[in-house]
């Protein structure tokens, strides 16, 4: 009771301790994670890159370093580790930063900027201009960009939309082609005009007053071709996009980070101390000669045990996420998402639901308390803790990082595990990777559907059977 | 009607060579008091144990109360309470509670509970310590405990395995004084036991059980006296010589005459109108009988005997 009354703290305080407060211009936190906006469409007409890095609030970033980076000749890849640093800048009081006369000095070189200060929300909006340096005055040209969107489903377009003066471009239409067959693209960039067709039934939505646009495109397609247009003006104008993974911010920050580090943990730990005595003690104790020589039923029993160690895990669940979305609105000041708090229930309780009946089942297949207690810390560290360690290393004896087999083993072999099933069940609910102060989670990869609801059916199906069985035909039987 | 009956059970544990009870064929009439009586080993435990289901049978059936314990357990343990050896109780429930919890499993109605657990606590004596947690009980009070809880659905028939073991003398009187009051109430009362004094003073029926096997069913007089034709009687004489020594020999039924200074001792089939004879031969020959002891032979012989030693 205790220990539960203390664990139930530790995720309150964690989840408060890791939600940050609203956002403010002026206090920019320090990360280590570096985004990388990969521009491969540098030429001799677009030699210069222009940053304008904005908060998610619109207030212009300044001070912040961005890092000029040139390919070394490898696959760009996740790692993002083959590149060599060319030139670091800061950006001005307008949170602008400008790298000219690219072409010249990096001839036919596959340049990157590097944002070592900035995690997930910032933005961060680039464009390639023939000449850029102040007074900042309309190009002319770069209404269209293609973003390349990666490999996971989280992807979010997120734009905002500028003059080059830093002047927001508000209530602009938003259009958005999506580049067949994108399987060449984006890398070489097909040049030239716009596709056939810019008309308003491409229109995604329009920019808000800040000029911030932030729509979630549909995952079938590598590559999409965005534009704006602002009614009424005729002058064209620069628009910054960036594409990203958008880190989870503000309100949700706390409780992805309860629902993918703590309740993972403290769940399965606190469902092994209530479920893994449960018949075993009875056996050593001798209070189960006395229960099952009542007129009650052994499959009664059974579900009366399932019953009680589930409901105390449920109740005390409810009260700690609930409590954890309390204190999270109330510092960050906005409430969480409402998916992610019942996701996040949803997938716990399916969580305690497997690991009560796993431990269940050991309790009643078990000789000894010890031996029970025993095995469900066994099966506890290699599920709980080294089955993501044991895919990973299957997943490399598959193939190469990346390769079919690779893909196939990292989102399938984690599902053997009803800690891997929880974490596919939470990924419905989270939209993508959260950093705070000193940690960071990400998202796991998005096993197939078929094996998620056959993993997750499996995991309490089985063990619900061999308890049941056991109860029927082991305990007090033979 | 048999409250009891077993056909045939039989109970092998895995791994074992020999079975742990043997063919059992068991009938218990309502009404008696039971003396399930047998050596630590014998199968008393797993017997009963089968029979309040906590273990199947390999082979063979086993009724209570006219229910195969199999097929519908839940009817055969609806009005039979059950003392195990070694009672377990929930650390942290005081022994109302227990009594409380287990009213729950038998489904019994909770409007008047209170009363009736009430009673049977000041009945087993355990009022005073009711709001004590059963674990800080001595094992006698355990064992009332668990008496307590046997009785809660006012059963007709009562399942006891080694009532007074491990208890002490007090502790065993009053379980026995108990255990005859619930039995002239009417109830049936199927125990096991390895002290033979308590089946034989306690028991309307007795039945043998040794190395899984039923060897005797009966009461504990007849058990006893179908051994008695080696009892013996004891006379403590003044003038006895060896000739009376020899004429006592010559009496039709003595088997055997031995004489230790001034004390007889003859065995054989001591009827009443063998012992008048003796008497009367001593008499005539002009011995004074000081006095005159018939050694009546126990339930304890009787096993020994038909078990033949093998104990």
């Amino acid at each position: 009771m205790i220990i539960g009354v203390i664990l139930a703290l530790a995720v309150l305080g964690g989840t408060y301790a890791v939600t940050p407060g609203p956002i403010s211009p002026t206090s920019v936190p320090k990360f280590v994670t570096y985004n990388l906006t990969y521009y491969p469409d540098l030429n001799a007409t677009h030699p210069a890159l222009a940053a304008f890095i904005a908060s998610p609030t619109g207030d212009h970033l300044s001070g912040i370093n961005v890092q000029l980076v040139k390919e070394t000749g490898q696959r760009f890849g996740p790692t993002g580790t083959r590149f060599q640093l060319l030139q670091t800048n800061g950006t001005d009081s307008s949170g602008w930063v400008r790298f000219n006369q690219l072409w010249t000095s990096y001839p036919n070189s596959s340049l990157g900027l590097v944002y070592p200060d900035l995690k997930g929300s910032y933005f961060c909006c680039v464009s390639t201009a023939a000449a850029i340096s102040p007074p900042y005055k309309n190009t002319g040209s770069a209404t269209w960009h293609v973003l390349s969107l990666g490999d996971s489903s989280k992807e979010t377009l997120s734009l905002v939309f500028t003059d080059l003066t830093g002047q927001p471009l508000s209530s602009a239409d938003v259009l958005v082609w999506r580049v067949p067959n994108a399987t060449s693209l984006p890398y070489p960039l097909e040049k030239g005009s716009p596709p056939d067709g810019w008309t308003l039934k491409y229109k995604i939505g329009t920019t808000d007053s800040s000029g911030f646009f932030i729509n979630p495109l549909p995952y079938d397609s590598w590559a999409y071709l965005v534009r704006v247009r602002s009614v009424g003006l005729n002058s064209t104008f620069l628009f910054g996009s960036f594409y990203t993974t958008p880190s989870i911010s503000g309100p949700d920050t706390g409780l992805t980070f309860a629902a993918v580090l703590f309740v993972p943990t403290i769940l399965p730990i606190v469902s092994l101390a209530l479920a893994y005595d449960a018949i075993s003690r009875e056996k050593s104790e001798g209070t189960l000669d006395l229960l099952l020589s009542k007129p009650v039923s052994r499959l009664g029993v059974a579900l009366g045990k399932i019953l009680g160690v589930v409901g105390s895990l449920v109740v005390p669940l409810l009260i700690v996420v609930f409590g954890s979305a309390a204190l999270v609105w109330g510092r960050a000041g906005t409430a969480p998402t409402g998916s992610l708090v019942f996701g996040l229930i949803g997938s716990a309780v399916y969580l305690a639901l497997a690991y009560s009946l796993l431990f269940l089942a050991i309790s009643s297949l078990s000789r000894s308390l010890g031996s029970a207690l025993l095995s469900s810390v066994l099966f506890f560290l290699m599920f709980g803790f080294f089955w993501s360690l044991i895919a990973v290393l299957i997943a490399n004896l598959a193939g190469p990082s990346g390769s079919v087999g690779w893909f196939q083993a990292i989102t399938i072999i984690p599902l053997f595990s009803p800690t891997g099933v929880y974490q596919q069940l939470l990924s419905f609910f989270i939209s993508g990777p959260v950093f705070g102060p000193n940690v960071s989670t990400e998202a796991p990869l998005q096993s197939p559907l078929p094996w998620i609801v056959a993993a997750a059916t499996a995991w309490i199906i089985v063990p619900l059977f061999l308890f049941a069985w056991a109860m029927k035909y082991r305990v007090s039987q033979s | 009607m048999k409250v009891i009956e077993t056909e045939g059970l039989t109970k092998v544990y895995k791994g074992g060579q020999k079975p742990a009870v043997d063919s059992l064929d068991l009938q218990i009439e309502g009404g008696e008091l039971f003396g399930f009586l047998g050596p630590n080993g014998a199968g008393k435990s797993t017997t009963i144990r089968m029979l309040m289901t906590l273990l199947r049978a390999s082979t063979g059936r086993a009724f209570v109360r006219g229910y195969d314990v199999q097929i519908k357990p839940l009817e055969a343990m609806q009005q039979v309470g059950f003392v195990p050896e070694n009672p377990g109780f929930y650390h942290n429930l005081t022994g109302r509670q227990h009594l409380n919890y287990w009213a729950e499993l038998y489904g019994l109605d909770r409007s008047a509970l209170a009363t009736r657990i009430k009673k049977l606590l000041e009945r087993v004596g355990l009022f005073e310590a009711r709001d004590k947690l059963a674990k800080d009980y001595s094992l006698g009070m355990k064992r009332r405990l668990a008496l307590a809880g046997a009785l809660l659905p006012d059963p007709q028939l009562l399942i006891l395995d080694e009532p007074s073991l491990g208890l002490d003398p007090q502790g065993m009187a009053f379980v026995r004084s108990l255990l005859v009051e619930l039995h002239q109430e009417g109830r049936t009362i199927f125990l096991s036991s390895h002290f033979l004094g308590e089946v034989e003073r306690l028991c309307t029926k007795v039945g043998l059980l040794s190395k899984g096997k039923l060897i005797r069913v009966d009461t504990p007089r007849a058990i006893s006296q179908s051994v008695s034709d080696a009892s013996e009687l004891e006379i403590e004489t003044k003038g006895v010589g060896l000739t009376i020594v020899e004429i006592l020999r010559k009496i039709e039924g003595v088997s055997r005459v031995e004489l230790d200074r001034t004390l007889l001792r003859i065995s054989g089939a001591l009827t009443e109108e063998l012992i008048a004879e003796i008497n009367r031969v001593l008499i005539v020959n002009g011995v004074s009988i000081i006095s005159s002891r018939r050694q009546e032979h126990s339930l304890e012989d009787a096993f020994l005997s038909l078990t033949k030693g093998e104990v």
